[in-house]
């Protein structure tokens, strides 16, 4: 009996060693179709564009001929962060703009997500699956279309006006596309603060910009591209959210019910943090989104108007293909490829650990 | 339902609840129709005149007199008051008509050949990729994520050029196959599959494990079929296609700027054109995007509107086929290509079979005694197939020897009988290989051929006790589904089906022979193969 157990230990024993590395072996095989992908298409054009990064490439010259750019180490970034002038400038309002859009866009669109998709899973509502369908309609038509759509809807006779404007007869109608106040700025001009009255605060520049505009918030035309892709996505976020949600256990809810909590105890104590994981997923793919941000910016408003909506990665389409600074372009994308990945890491920080206690 | 099962509440309780309902419901509706009110608008803006759409973009209710002419007898445009009031408009069919009088066909065409294959292979890839990230531990697992997760973060934008750079070296650049290849797999993708994976219970995988099932067996057979509501999703979300979409139009807004530098730049933004935007109401007219189209040179089969709606009726549109055919042909390319791709193909599908059912039994092999010398295991599977592979393979040597020389020997030739043997050719390839995939299940047979014998001869030599490790667990899983299952009347919904779920797998194995009549084999040679 010692003996067969003995020997099945032994057996045991290398069919473990042989299993992890059998197992190694399928690990390898199953991703590598998708790593032969991302290696060509993926990484190896994201290493050129930070090789680029360091010249001064236009884009124009074909790499094929003599001497088509030349190394300029960190120039590039220099000019994008310290030296004084109008590239650091734009990268700053990008940078200000771009980040007014994701503290709007995100939270927003997350939480919308998740409400809606709570009452889409509750037991008593009628017709789910016409609601469902309705709300991932826009997710799956082309950005493009979507944003003409949008920009119809939102010019001065479009259907927002008027809709408003019948609502509200002195209401006067708002110019949505083309209108370059900030929103802390108009708020603000409400209780009668202004540049001129602000004090020497607001004049003081940092990084080619004045505090007041720093302060500015989103301009209303950044604001209706907010609403559009919070508009877009909500949708795709709360299938997702509804997903995991129809993956919880009801026996919890039961047991929650039988316990008396009602039902808002019940969602802030068993619904959100089960779906923790879905939260991180979902925010991830919402910072990563947003930050780079361009199909709406392109067709709506080309970054105006006064620059209130040049977003970094339409900062990278103009420094590349517009002004033929392909390396300015390409530094651009690393800085953000850089600030997205510092977003990311705290995200995860505030999402990502909570979720594993 | 819940609400009914649940013990009465006090008053003020069903109240407030009442009163969430009703909010949840109205906050529902009104986010509802925000989201449809842009698709009536774009459905009724795509029958205004242009003036129309641009002045009243809100009007929505469609009033006679219909089909209207946007423009008057002598040529003018008509004004937009002319056609359509605030909420009113006269519907005008000159939208549809500009765009069926361009190359729509292959427009769609091409969008169908993009989606579809690029649908198929990042299913195929992203749950590989996703299931190996979310079970198997291999070195380098958490790496690969990680740079995964970080190529989404650089915008698209900048990688344009060195795709299209790339792209040119590897000679891909104006093809379908480069497009394809280039969005194969997408980060999004393996992301979703991966949490997916993640939430499915590992008891079933490990059922399956303890059969001795191999992670590829287990992944096809088992989990990937579990996995049918994230594929759906994966197929429906194809977020990189559609961002593409956008992104792709860019240059038809400005060709001014673009399209006058010749240079990489500009050409790279040309490859990622997609002509199938071009419908787009605000663009109609733009000839320019048409223009894009001439970048995939794949012949339409049918790009006139009177060819695909028109009056003339079926017989013109099987001329109309037939002539598509013919040009098609005209090319050379897709002869060429048909030939070059069934050579490639056939390489593998002479010695498939073999080296399949070799690959089988090494892999059942190394499950069960896995100190065995692995390359005379594969050997054998792979002889005992050979004759089966050997006649398939005789009969592909003959069709690529007869194509090999219709390639040589027609590849400059013109007039009708070339033209039509080549015609001829062309079919007869496309239709042998779908005999020759058709004939693809020939795979189950061989295993099974190659199983008995292997069964035949190693069943007394086998030690016993080897078998024996695996199976307590297997049997203790059986009865843990079945203790489960009683009491699981009321059980609630997902654990039922989860209890299900591996009450389907240990059906499967105690049909293949675990602790029923057999003692000594719990799980025989063929049963095994035969169930998986």
């Amino acid at each position: 009996m010692a003996q067969l157990t003995v020997a099945t230990r032994q057996q045991g024993g290398a069919t473990m060693q042989d299993k992890k590395r059998e197992e190694t072996i399928a690990g390898y095989l199953f991703i590598a179709p998708a790593v032969v992908v991302f290696v060509v298409f993926l990484i190896i054009p994201i290493l050129f564009s930070a090789y680029i990064s360091l010249t001064d490439w236009n884009g124009i010259t074909p790499l094929t001929s003599e001497q088509p750019y030349s190394y300029v180490g960190l120039d590039n970034y220099n000019q994008l962060l310290f030296k004084d002038g109008v590239r650091q400038q734009d990268f700053y309002k990008a940078l200000k703009n771009t980040v007014y859009y994701v503290i709007g866009v995100v939270p927003t669109q997350t939480i919308l997500a998740l409400v809606l998709a709570v009452i889409v899973n509750q037991r008593w509502l009628k017709a789910k699956g016409f609601f469902r369908t309705a709300f991932y309609f826009p997710s799956i038509t082309s950005s493009v279309v979507i944003s003409l759509i949008f920009m119809w809807m939102f010019q001065r006779g479009g259907l927002v006006n008027a809709a408003v404007g019948s609502l509200f007869p002195n209401y006067q109608s708002v110019n949505w596309l083309d209108d370059p106040n900030g929103i802390v700025h108009n708020i603000l001009g409400l209780f009668g603060v202004t540049l001129r009255s602000a004090g020497d605060w607001a004049r003081v520049e940092v990084a080619g910009l004045r505090l007041w505009d720093w302060v500015s918030g989103p301009s209303v035309t950044m604001l209706t591209i907010m609403i559009l892709n919070t508009w877009t996505t909500v949708g795709t976020m709360m299938v997702i959210f509804l997903a995991a949600l129809q993956n919880i256990p009801s026996h919890i809810y039961e047991a929650a019910s039988i316990d008396g909590a009602n039902a808002w105890q019940t969602f802030r104590q068993i619904t959100v943090p089960l779906l923790r994981p879905t939260t991180f997923f979902v925010v991830t793919l919402g910072l990563i989104g947003t930050f780079q941000v361009f199909d709406q910016i392109f067709v709506i408003s080309s970054g105006g108007p006064a620059k209130t909506t040049l977003t970094i990665a339409y900062l990278v389409y103009n420094n590349g293909f517009k002004n033929s600074a392909m390396g300015v372009a390409a530094a651009t994308a690393i800085l953000l490829f850089i600030i997205i990945f510092v977003f990311s890491i705290i995200q995860r920080r505030f999402v990502g650990e909570r979720a594993q206690t | 339902m819940a609400t009914a099962a649940l013990p009465a509440r006090p008053e003020s309780r069903s109240i407030t609840r009442r009163v969430v309902v009703v909010a949840g419901v109205v906050l529902l509706i009104f986010f509802a129709f925000i989201e449809i009110v842009p698709f009536v608008l774009t459905v009724t803006n795509s029958f205004k005149c242009l003036p129309a759409v641009q002045a009243n973009p809100q009007a929505f209710v469609p009033v006679p007199p219909f089909g209207v002419s946007c423009r008057t007898d002598s040529g003018a445009a008509r004004s937009a008051s002319e056609v359509s009031t605030p909420l009113t408009f006269n519907p005008a069919l000159e939208g549809y008509n500009e765009i069926f009088g361009q190359n729509l066909g292959q427009w769609f065409v091409n969008t169908v050949v993009f989606s579809v294959a690029v649908t198929l292979a990042r299913l195929l890839f992203d749950s590989l990729a996703g299931y190996a990230l979310a079970r198997i531990k291999f070195p380098g697992n958490r790496v690969f994520f990680f740079v995964m997760l970080g190529t989404m973060m650089i915008p698209g934008v900048v990688l344009l050029i060195p795709r299209f750079i790339i792209l040119k070296q590897l000679g891909m650049l104006n093809t379908y196959q480069g497009f394809i290849f280039s969005l194969a797999a997408d980060a999004f993708g393996v992301f979703l599959m991966k949490q997916f994976f993640e939430s499915i219970p590992e008891e079933i995988e490990e059922a399956a494990q303890v059969d001795g099932a191999s992670r590829f067996v287990m992944f096809f057979r088992v989990v990937l079929p579990m996995a049918t509501p994230a594929l759906t999703a994966l197929t429906i979300f194809r977020q990189g296609v559609e961002q593409l979409h956008g992104r792709a139009d860019h240059p038809g807004r400005q060709p001014e700027s673009v399209q006058s530098a010749a240079g990489t730049g500009a050409a790279a933004w040309r490859v990622w054109r997609d002509p199938a935007l071009a419908h787009v109401p605000r663009r109609v007219g733009d000839h320019d995007a048409a223009a894009g189209t001439g970048l995939f040179r794949v012949p339409a089969l049918l790009c006139r509107r009177h060819q695909l709606f028109g009056a003339e009726g079926m017989i013109e549109g099987f001329r109309a086929g037939w002539r598509g055919l013919r040009s098609l042909e005209h090319q050379g390319y897709v002869y060429i290509w048909a030939n070059l791709l069934w050579i490639l193909l056939s390489l593998p599908i002479i010695t498939a079979p073999a080296a399949w059912a070799g690959l089988i039994r090494l892999s059942y092999h190394t499950q069960r005694s896995p100190t065995a010398a692995q390359f005379s295991e594969f050997w054998q599977g792979f002889r005992e197939n050979l004759k089966r592979g050997a006649l398939l393979g005789l009969a592909n040597v003959a069709v690529i020897g007869i194509n090999v020389v219709n390639l040589l020997a027609y590849r400059d030739a013109n007039g009708l009988a070339a033209d039509t043997s080549r015609m001829v050719w062309t079919l007869a390839l496309l239709l042998w290989l779908a005999a020759s995939f058709m004939r693809g299940p020939v795979l189950r047979d061989g295993t099974a051929v190659a199983a008995g014998r292997v069964s035949q001869r190693r069943r007394d030599d086998r030690p016993q006790p080897a078998v024996h490790a695996g199976n307590p667990a297997a049997d203790g899983g059986v009865d843990r589904a079945q203790r489960t299952v009683p009491g699981g009347v009321a059980a609630p919904d997902r654990r039922g089906a989860r209890v299900d779920c591996q009450r389907r797998v240990q059906n499967r194995i105690r049909a293949s022979g675990i602790g029923t009549t057999r003692e000594a084999a719990p799980l025989s040679d063929e049963a095994f193969f035969q169930n998986f």
